[in-house]
């Protein structure tokens, strides 16, 4: 028993250290992409198929985990300790929103409607966070345009991450969960047109 | 896409476009008869300059935190900034023409270095 907890937590190891890694490209990836319009701080959101992935194959602890690396890792490498705190403002707010959304929506909701939750609440997040550090009143102004943004880019990540995870699936790549706990036996539904 | 996708992408856009109206009902008011630039640091009113005349402002914060806004020919805006993103260079110019079309109105705003500016018109004073 304690070599197949072994084995278990290997693969979770290595697993949460890749999803790091593809997580902290992408959102590095999206810095090349050029955005239409002038709206600053409007991004396709990339990164969040890796926590779409985490809320839908992984568990709670390691999706939570792999937001805080994410944020962590690529706030030293280029983005200074006030993107910093937008990140992680707008992370956690974004997952415990997925998390909830998913929990209560149940079988109604698709990861679409997920990823579009977890866009518009990043940017909630972030807000949030910027109304603390400046004017208030110049912000509100602004969160019109970031939610049609979050929309369109929520629906956008939500389709890739979608695909994503069916690829993953079906090589067999699934189930990891932190060591100790039983693998998750849900699957996301699959999609009907 | 679900049923409830399509509610929640729904809700968000009636938010969105009640934000966008209450903005619009809610924009700061003007306080005098010329149009006037408001500089904030960090939330505090740090000067009011009017827009007629040109003026080059140096915001100097230590551990090198330094903006330069540029008041000229009826035209503000950030003319450099030491801060990472380069957001508030690149929301461009405001003048009296153009607050009305700009995604973020009379406000140029740089996160980084905690300065917003913000642009009041004497004619958007209302009783």
């Amino acid at each position: 028993m304690n070599r197949r907890r072994n084995h278990q937590a290997v693969r979770w190891l290595t697993r949460m250290a890749l999803l790091t890694a593809a997580a902290v490209v992408l959102g590095y990836i999206e810095h090349l992409i050029p955005m239409p319009g002038s709206i600053p701080g409007i991004k396709l959101g990339l990164a969040n198929t890796v926590l779409l992935y985490a809320i839908y194959l992984l568990d709670v602890k390691s999706a939570f985990l792999l937001m805080v690396l994410k944020v962590g890792l690529s706030g030293l490498m280029y983005g200074g300790v006030s993107a910093m705190m937008f990140s992680f403002g707008g992370g956690l707010c974004s997952l415990v929103m997925m998390l909830l959304v998913k929990k209560l929506g149940g079988s109604g909701v698709s990861i679409i409607g997920v990823s579009v939750v977890g866009a518009v609440f990043h940017n909630v997040g972030q807000t949030a966070v910027a109304a603390f550090m400046v004017n208030t009143a110049a912000l509100m102004g602004y969160v019109p345009f970031l939610l049609v943004a979050a929309v369109v880019t929520g629906v956008l990540t939500g389709i890739a991450g979608k695909y994503a995870i069916q690829g993953l699936r079906a090589s067999g790549l699934e189930n990891v969960s932190m060591p100790g706990k039983e693998p998750k036996q849900e699957h996301p539904q699959e999609e009907h047109k | 896409m679900k049923k409830r996708d399509i509610v929640i992408i729904a809700a968000v856009l009636v938010v969105a476009f009640a934000a966008f109206m209450a903005a619009n009902l809610f924009q700061s008011r003007g306080s005098g008869l010329e149009d006037f630039v408001y500089i904030y640091v960090n939330d505090a009113l740090y000067e009011a300059d009017p827009l007629s005349e040109d003026k080059l402002i140096e915001i100097d914060q230590g551990s090198g935190m330094v903006n330069h806004i540029q008041i000229k020919d009826g035209k503000v805006y950030m003319a450099d900034s030491t801060c990472e993103n380069q957001d508030c260079v690149e929301q461009g110019t405001m003048t009296e023409d153009n607050v009305d079309t700009r995604p973020m109105r009379n406000w140029i705003v740089c996160l980084p270095n905690g300065i917003s500016i913000e642009l009041r018109l004497a004619s958007e004073e209302t009783a």
